[in-house]
């Protein structure tokens, strides 16, 4: 059984860093596929332009996401917009105005980023395409044999999902 | 860009790396969202109003207001004043004088982090208002951004006019 440890040493998985956060104030780990979610955030961010949120350009929305789940922040946005949301079997979405990142939470609080799409794309048909990567490759991961949290409510996820 | 650090641990993170005044600008917004969300969440206690009740007032589609509350829009500083009153809230955003201990400009290249700090301060609570207070390591600025529940005098907290953040 692989751990999130083992999995970092090997280069399988890397933890996404926040450089403005003071140690302390870290309340919940993101970890991103090494190398195929991190290539995935390259492709997005070197090949697409928000356009959903053009006051936000892509790598402005993935570090402001990024910021707002390492901080702990609430995620909760007012009615129409899901920022986290259980699509199927485990693995969730989280998601800026122009990016959407698949993946699972291995233990509450701990999300691990499988797969990476631009929103027009993932919108394009690809949604059920998207989710069938990210079940393959935590099937091929095989962090605490696959093991997940099940839920389909953020708060079964994550501390604090409206709360900060 | 995207951008693959090399930690100084053997064990490797990732960051993407964006300039630090974004990172500044990124930060105030998160700041701003959270207490929106605040402000609408006691606002639907005490009133039952919600989210298109606010886009009525303020004669705006409701996805207007979803997109301001959600804090993800750079939305500018009048627009934040009219959703605020709409909630029955009042803004207040002075710039106070540079913090200690400024750090190099290129945090890009070196894993110092800004300093951010959130907290209430003292004169802010007699106001009944939560300050949040910003420190970035480049820009050296101090942005404190209030928003209270109870009408608020022609000054800030700190009884200093009040002015407009800026970059």
């Amino acid at each position: 059984m692989a751990t999130l440890t083992e999995l970092q040493e090997r280069g399988r998985l890397e933890e996404v860093e926040d450089i403005s956060l003071v140690p302390g104030q870290k309340r919940r780990e993101l970890y991103i596929m090494v190398p195929e979610a991190s290539d995935d955030v390259r492709r997005v961010v070197g090949r697409y332009t928000a356009t959903w949120n053009p006051s936000l350009s892509i790598s402005d929305q993935m570090v402001q996401l990024f910021h707002d789940f390492i901080s702990g922040k609430s995620l909760h946005h007012p009615e129409d917009f899901h920022v986290l949301l259980e699509v199927e079997d485990g693995i969730w979405e989280l998601k800026t105005d122009d990016v959407r990142f698949f993946g699972w939470f291995p233990d509450k609080d701990n999300f691990v980023i499988a797969t990476v799409g631009y929103a027009d794309m993932v919108k394009d048909g690809k949604y059920a395409s998207f989710i069938s990567t990210a079940l393959f490759r935590r099937k091929d991961l095989a962090l605490n044999d696959g093991k997940f949290i099940q839920g389909e409510e953020p708060n079964n996820v994550i501390s604090h999902f409206h709360t900060a | 860009m995207a951008n693959l650090y090399r930690g100084r641990n053997q064990i490797m993170s990732f960051r993407i790396s964006i300039p630090p005044n974004r990172r500044a600008a990124l930060r105030l917004l998160s700041s701003v969202r959270q207490q929106l969300l605040a402000a609408l969440a006691s606002e639907t206690d005490a009133s039952g109003r919600t989210q298109a009740d606010i886009a009525r007032e303020l004669g705006v589609n409701r996805s207007v207001i979803s997109r301001f509350l959600s804090g993800s829009r750079d939305m500018m500083v009048g627009n934040l004043a009219e959703v605020a009153w709409a909630l029955d809230r009042e803004v207040a955003i002075t710039l106070g004088e540079a913090g200690s201990g400024i750090k190099s400009r290129d945090i890009a290249a070196e894993a110092v982090p800004a300093t951010v700090m959130v907290n209430a301060s003292e004169e802010a609570e007699k106001y009944g208002a939560e300050v949040y207070r910003m420190e970035t390591s480049v820009s050296g600025l101090t942005v404190q951004l209030a928003m209270s529940p109870t009408p608020a005098s022609q000054s800030s907290p700190t009884g200093n006019p009040v002015f407009l953040a800026g970059e």
